[in-house]
């Protein structure tokens, strides 16, 4: 059921119903009233034909009275022979105009003077409708009556009767007089007399005149209940309407918004009542909520192309981080913080360049599996890798088993501290390979590698070679050639260096010279010296590898709650020994 | 004329003798009214009673010659001195007695009522009256 239709309802059970049962009580009370003035009416005549009944009555019997106290009265002993009586009872009746005969009877109610005289001698029967004794003035002894011959025909000349509205008479509660018809619907009121209660006197009216007058009014009534309905029906059509019409335009409006998903649509306020109000506030939802979808949407494009371009960058930084593995670390860090274009361009600068590789590599494969030689490969070139990166070597290039670095570039310390740095890297890549010999032997790899490394610090040419579509970030130069050729001079296990790299090391390292190597380009023979460990490098840490016996430490990394629990393995080992 | 003068004297003479009527009442009545006095007070209503007998006078109706007669010969008063009798005697409470309108009737009255007396014409007198006075 819609709510304009529960909204007529109501207003309709709310003012229609109250009002046809307040029109029909109304009607009733209105019929009743009617009724009630009608019968009050009907009354207050009876009343007064009543009362001018009465008075004829008592004017008659007051006549009576006043008759039998004449002196005439005493002819009843003479019998009115002279018919004074008689006269005088004639002369009562033609005054009174009575219809009916006054009589004076005897004790013996024999007639002895009437104003009829065809009465006279007759015996009056009892119940005469009045009487008055006559008493002797002389010796007070009653005498005689004076008796009336009453016919109630008299008492109809006080009736005014009409075509729908008469009187009769009822006499005992039985018998009727001088009914002129009888309605088929009556109404009536009826009076006893006071002087002579078995006498009841009835207006009656005819009902159906009544009636059709009640019917009339009700007509009129029920014209007026419908006119009230109808009209009270219009105007809650009407109100309801207006009242229901921005609910509908409202929910007509949401169910465009809902549809169409179009926020423009807004509300016609015509109204400041609540429903006005709600109008307004559906409004500002509205353009709140169009306004919140804009924020919204944009919001979501520019998290979308956030994402995007986090997913690019991601990809980027994944693809990027993908393509570092290919690039040296600095190299990566220069392209892409911009320090370095990615053009072909070079650069002259002193570099120190460090070559290594593994002695015998090539027989070392043959004898191995190439799951095996992969993972001894990778584990050497990953440790290596990250004792470079830590002393902030640019990986050149992994040429097999071997590696080419250089300090200097694209970040230097220094030409002396590069130099330096690129010395302890190499002393440290030797130390880690005990490490690492003990790691393969656990393994199942007895035959541990052996490193050579080569250093040299000179003039290089670094920089974008080779072509637009493909670029390697490297060196080039004599200086690379000699730092290759002093670690192909290198013996297993050894650091050597050249001359230019042993006096930037300012007597920092221990080295010793070792032989001279002379190289096509160079014009004069080139000193190389090998470098075993930092001169205070043996008190901290210390390597030991022999057959049976692999033992490496450092001391400052050695935990002090480990210290004591080494030592009794020591103590065991040196116990065993 | 001297004729008639003569029948004239003669029956003045004999009504002058003549009697116009009786005063009566009921053989059953024990009345005697002895004098003419008595009877006159009666019907001046001065007296009530004869004996124990409570008497009611009866007049006839003023027009009645017999009453008339009856007023001059034994009221012997004038009508008019009557009239002031009884004009009087009616603020004292007094009426005058009864009247009845014919001899008839009084006749009857008399015969009927105890203690009625009145006045008739001979001829009405029946053995069932008793005379009290002629006039």
């Amino acid at each position: 059921m819609s709510f304009k239709l529960k909204t007529i309802l109501l207003i309709l059970s709310v003012s229609l119903i109250p009002y046809i049962l307040l029109m029909l009580y109304a009607g009733n009370i209105l019929r009743n009233e009617y009724r009630k003035n009608a019968q009050s009416e009907m009354q207050t005549q009876l009343q007064l034909s009543v009362e001018r009944i009465e008075q004829y009555l008592q004017t008659l019997k007051s006549d009576m009275e006043f008759v039998v106290g004449l002196d005439t009265m005493n002819d009843i002993f003479s019998l009115d022979l002279d018919r004074r009586i008689s006269h005088l009872l004639e002369e009562k009746k033609s005054s009174l105009h009575l219809d009916g005969d006054f009589h004076i009877i005897d004790t013996a109610g024999k007639i002895i003077a009437s104003s009829n005289a065809k009465k006279l001698s007759q015996i009056v029967e009892a119940n005469s409708f009045f009487t008055s004794s006559i008493y002797s003035p002389f010796d007070h002894s009653l005498v005689g009556t004076l008796v009336v011959e009453f016919s109630l025909k008299n008492l109809t000349r006080f009736f005014s009767n009409s075509e729908n509205r008469h009187y009769y008479i009822i006499v005992d509660n039985q018998n009727i007089f001088f009914r002129p018809q009888k309605f088929r619907q009556a109404v009536h009121v009826g009076m006893n007399l006071k002087s002579k209660p078995n006498i009841q006197i009835i207006l009656e009216e005819n009902g159906e005149i009544f009636s059709k007058l009640l019917r009339k009014y009700e007509n009129i009534f029920i014209i007026a209940l419908i006119v009230g309905a109808l009209l009270i029906g219009i105007i809650s059509l009407y109100f309801t309407s207006r009242l229901v019409r921005p609910i509908i335009k409202l929910s007509k409006v949401a169910d465009d918004i809902t549809q169409k998903q179009d926020y423009s649509y807004q509300v016609d306020v015509s109204s400041n009542d609540e429903i006005g109000k709600l109008s307004k506030s559906f409004n500002m939802m509205i353009t709140g909520m169009s306004n919140a979808l804009d924020e919204l949407k944009l919001e979501s494009d520019n998290r979308i192309k956030l994402t995007q371009e986090q997913s690019k960058n991601e990809m980027l930084e994944e693809l990027s981080s993908k393509l570092s593995k290919y690039l040296s670390p600095q190299i990566y860090e220069s392209i892409f913080s911009g320090a370095q274009d990615v053009t072909l361009t070079s650069k002259r600068k002193k570099l120190t360049i460090f070559f290594s590789d593994i002695v015998g590599f090539t027989d070392t494969t043959d004898k191995m599996e190439s799951e095996d030689l992969s993972e001894l490969l990778n584990d050497y070139l990953n440790s290596m890798t990250l004792i470079a990166l830590e002393y902030g070597a640019t990986v050149d290039k992994y040429i097999g088993d071997a590696m080419m670095l250089f300090f200097g570039d694209p970040k230097s310390i220094g030409i002396q501290e590069d130099a330096q740095a690129c010395v302890n890297m190499a002393l440290a890549m030797q130390d880690y390979m005990n490490v690492l010999h003990n790691h393969w032997r656990l393994k199942g790899f007895t035959k541990p590698f052996q490193v050579r490394m080569g250093i040299h610090t000179g003039y290089c040419t670094v920089g974008n070679f080779g072509s637009e579509n493909r670029l390697e970030y490297t060196i080039i130069g004599s200086s690379v050639n000699l730092a290759s050729r002093i670690e192909s001079a290198a013996k297993p296990n050894e650091i050597w260096i050249s001359e230019e790299t042993q006096l930037l090391l300012n007597n920092e390292f221990d080295c010793t010279e070792q032989t001279q190597i002379t190289l096509k380009g160079f014009t004069r023979p080139i000193t190389l010296f090998s470098v075993k460990k930092y001169k205070s490098y043996d008190f901290y840490n210390k390597s030991i590898e022999e057959d049976g016996l692999s033992l490496h430490y450092e001391l400052d990394k050695i935990t002090p709650e480990r210290r004591n629990s080494l030592k009794l393995e020591l103590s065991n080992l040196i116990e065993k020994l | 004329m001297k004729y008639f003068f003569t029948i004239f004297i003669i029956l003045l003479i004999q009504l002058s003798a003549a009697k116009y009527g009786v005063v009566v009442t009921s053989q059953k009545n024990k009345i005697e009214i002895p004098t003419l006095r008595q009877l006159k007070d009666v019907f001046l209503m001065k007296r009530h009673y004869v004996g124990n007998t409570k008497v009611l006078p009866i007049n006839m109706l003023l027009t009645s010659t017999l009453r008339q007669k009856f007023e001059q010969n034994v009221l012997k008063i004038s009508r008019e001195k009557l009239n002031k009798y009884w004009i009087k005697q009616h603020f004292q409470g007094i009426s005058p007695p009864i009247t009845q309108a014919s001899a008839r009737s009084v006749k009857l009255f008399i015969e009927n009522v105890e203690g009625a007396i009145g006045y008739l014409p001979l001829n009405l007198v029946d053995d069932d009256m008793r005379v009290l006075y002629e006039f």
